[in-house]
């Protein structure tokens, strides 16, 4: 960013920046694992088959902001918002509030925490209990917090979160059955604030909503937000309701927090490849507004065996090519795309060659079932490539063909070598209030000799 | 013009209730040509979905068509037998869910499903009986067939990797995106001429999103399918659609090729819609939500829908229907407020 960018900037954050400065939330090195062994065998065989849901995370949410973070399903967002609660306990690393830390406390010992950090979630009618009427779901964390000194007190204030939640007081006795998703979600809201929270985690509080209400539900949450100076962690899939909402945006993939930014940096100026490909996929109204796209192939990788180096490496368009490389980068992304099908065990040889005996009959020769492999495998034509590289391609297929996979990931490993998928990428501060975790922007890392190219889909 | 693929003309669906009649669908009128994607867009309790279910001919009990016809190029489907329904449906017309997993038999291996259906709507010379059906189901799927050779075919064409070896799989080892795609797969495997697809993309992220709705258009332009897109994200309808319609509590409330409905909106409800969704490239306009919810389509009793939330009512509005204007070029608002100077309201 230049110069004066970063002051235009400031000058903006200029009025929250008075308050945004003191971290009330904070996790460091968070991770939470969950055991994913069936008995005491698999314990024994597979050292570690857990599923790393939050891997690693260091967050801090400041008095005031809203603090988004995002993310595609499976990427363990939701993990993190409960964990950040205590409704998870940690498997390592830190939570704390004001300082202190909450990450394991017992129920007891967490009971004056709860009070501080309230949670709204994704599904309004779920969450909250059908017999109960919206008195009762109001009143009930009043009580147990000892709020109010009689039930007349905690009726007279309910009525008023209701109000202030935009119901009508005279709601107070209805069902949550009665009401539609949207007033369901505000009853949410009310019970979330009777407490008077310091912090809301709101866990997609409006993906299950109409367009309509949905819009309804964002302007409460933005009023209310400036109204009584809550902190907000908002934990949601969708980057336009982000763009809206937003202070600071995390943006998290397989586990970790791959970029963090101010909301209008992180959107006109992503750095990491993964934030620029997620919003690139956003599809716009406008369609002045379309971007070429970035379309990320293949789906996120399991969190039980995630990848090495950057999680990123296997779908990321802008992946480092080796220094041996001498093609272009858009052939290397096709190359190690086979490189990491051929790794992941996804080629079944013999399925090939069943397929080709029964269409054509007779049998399928070893050349015919390695050609064929290439063919569906690699992404684009084989002579894309450099030449070298499509050789040793084929080789590697013929390798699988007679059976030796150790040698074709071997032929394959040599041929696509990226720091990438060798080093994990450090935290580099991108800019005033900003950090991205990628080699491309770590100077240590001169990508510059091998730039990414056209941005569009390729292959 | 063309024959249209579909045209539905002044369809009623409805549910009777201990309440009343519910109106889910009230009089809508709409036509797909061959090659043609048409945006059908909604709130949730629009009646979008249960217009395809009355297309499909699977409206859920007592649900039943009380007025208005459906035909499939040229011909009513209301009129057909069941036989004759049947074999179109799956066919020449086939559909696409939301939710895959609700769609795919788990019991079948992803090809043998996909082989299924071919085997059932072409004629590939492979037996079609219940005995031979079972015994590919207990002895194995037929590898060797015309069908089993276009289910690869069709699984390598949505872009699923290593189509020989993933047709051996169950749907549940699929991700939800395979499974989309291999939904995709199932109902474009015979070709069809009409494709009515149901929030495809609803249970999806934006980034398998991308590439489903991608593919979807490439295979429209290799197909020349007519699709019918049904789902309530005004975005991804301007970035695939060539016409929109908008429904609105059993109605539509305007209709016009994409880029002009979005350039000019003109009923109140649609410029709502769009004035109360978040944009990314527009964060400082505050969003304006439509005041108050969709209404219970039970009874009715004004005459314009959208009226009791509409911020430009006038009484006419709650008393007199409101009738198709013309506000631009092949462009249609159902909008008293709307249209030339001497009708407009």
């Amino acid at each position: 960013m230049s110069r004066e960018a970063a002051a235009d900037a400031a000058t903006d954050a200029s009025q929250e920046a008075a308050v945004a400065n003191e971290v009330i939330l904070e996790t460091e090195g968070l991770k939470k694992h969950f055991d994913q062994s069936d008995g005491f065998f698999d314990r024994l065989l597979n050292a570690d088959k857990s599923v790393k849901a939050v891997d690693g995370v260091s967050l801090e949410l400041r008095a005031g902001e809203t603090l988004a973070v995002v993310g595609e399903s499976g990427c363990g967002k939701s993990t993190l918002g409960r964990t950040l609660l205590n409704l998870h306990e940690p498997t390592e690393g830190t939570v704390r509030f004001r300082g202190e830390e909450i990450g394991g406390l017992s129920d007891r010992e967490m009971r004056p925490y709860r009070s501080e950090i309230q949670m709204v979630f994704q599904d309004p009618l779920a969450s909250l209990n059908p017999r109960q009427t919206v008195g009762d779901i109001v009143t009930a964390p009043m009580e147990v917090h000892g709020i109010g000194d009689s039930d007349a007190e905690r009726t007279r204030r309910a009525k008023e979160l209701l109000e202030r939640v935009g119901l009508k007081p005279s709601y107070i006795d209805r069902y949550p059955g009665q009401f539609s998703g949207g007033q369901q979600q505000r009853v949410g809201i009310a019970r979330a604030l009777a407490v008077e929270p310091d912090v809301i985690v709101a866990d997609e509080p409006v993906s299950a909503l109409d367009v309509s209400v949905q819009a309804q539900i964002l302007n409460l949450l933005k009023d209310l937000q400036s109204e009584l100076g809550l902190s907000l962690v908002l934990i949601a899939h969708d980057l336009s309701v982000i763009r809206q909402v937003a202070s600071r945006v995390a943006v998290m993939y397989l586990g970790k927090i791959v970029e963090t930014a101010p909301v209008r940096e992180l959107f006109e100026e992503p750095n990491h490849p993964y934030t620029r490909s997620l919003l690139s996929a956003v599809p716009r109204i406008d369609p002045s507004a379309r971007t070429d796209r970035v379309v990320l192939r293949g789906t996120v990788p399991s969190p039980i065996d995630p990848p090495s180096g950057c999680r990123f490496h296997t779908r990321c368009p802008a992946v480092i090519p080796g220094e041996d490389w001498d093609g272009s980068q858009a052939a290397f992304r096709r190359a190690f795309t086979f490189r990491t099908r051929v790794e992941g065990g996804d080629v079944d040889v013999d399925a090939v060659r069943r397929q080709m005996e029964n269409a054509n009959g007779g049998s399928a020769g070893d050349e015919a079932v390695s050609e064929r492999i290439v063919e569906t495998t690699l992404p684009g034509e084989p002579r894309s490539l450099p030449d070298d590289a499509a050789e040793r391609v084929r080789e590697a297929a013929r390798l699988l063909v007679d059976g030796d996979a150790a040698g074709a990931d071997r032929t394959l490993g040599e041929l696509c070598s990226s720091p990438c998928a060798a080093d994990e990428p450090a935290r580099v501060d991108t800019g005033d209030d900003r950090w991205a975790a990628c080699h491309r922007v770590d100077p240590e890392y001169d990508a510059s000799a091998k730039p990414m190219e056209g941005t569009g889909s390729s292959g | 013009m063309s024959t249209p693929v579909l045209s539905v003309d002044d369809l009623r669906t409805q549910f009777p209730t201990d309440r009343g009649v519910v109106r889910a669908v009230d009089g809508v009128s709409l036509s797909i040509e061959p090659g043609e994607i048409v945006g059908l867009v909604g709130e949730s309790g629009s009646g979008k979905s249960v217009l395809a279910e009355s297309v499909l001919g699977i409206v859920e009990e007592p649900g039943e068509i009380a007025g208005g016809d459906i035909r499939f190029d040229g011909r009513s489907l209301l009129e057909m037998t069941d036989e004759e329904r049947q074999s179109i449906r799956g066919g020449r017309m086939s559909m696409i869910f939301q939710d895959p997993m609700n769609s795919l038999n788990p019991t079948l291996t992803v090809g043998e499903q996909i082989a299924e259906t071919v085997r059932l709507h072409q004629d590939t010379g492979e037996s079609v009986t219940l005995s031979a059906e079972l015994k590919r189901k207990i002895v194995g799927a037929a590898k060797n067939g015309e069908a089993w050779r276009r289910a690869i075919e069709m699984l390598e064409s949505v872009q699923i990797p290593e189509p020989e070896a993933r047709a051996d799989d169950f749907p549940h080892q699929f991700s939800g995106g395979m499974r989309q795609r291999a939904m995709i797969a199932m109902a474009l495997a015979c070709e069809p001429d009409l494709v009515i697809a149901d929030e495809p993309t609803t249970a999806l992220d934006v980034t398998i999103q991308a590439q489903i709705l991608e593919e979807l258009e490439e295979l429209k332009d290799e197909f020349d399918t007519a699709i019918l897109l049904i789902t309530h994200d005004l975005a991804v309808v301007a970035e695939t659609c060539d016409r929109v319609n908008v429904m609105y509590a059993g109605e539509i409330v305007e209709r016009a090729e994409t880029r002009e409905l979005f350039s000019n909106p003109e009923h109140p409800y649609t410029q709502g819609l769009i004035a109360s969704t978040p944009q990314l490239e527009n964060p400082d306009a505050t969003l304006e939500p439509i005041e108050g919810n969709v209404p219970d389509l039970i009874d009715i009793e004004y005459a314009c829908h959208f009226a009791p939330r509409c911020p430009e009512a006038e009484r006419e509005c709650f008393e007199r229907p409101p009738e198709f204007r013309s506000v631009g070029d092949d462009h249609e608002a159902a909008c008293l407020r709307r249209g030339p100077a001497g009708d407009r309201l």
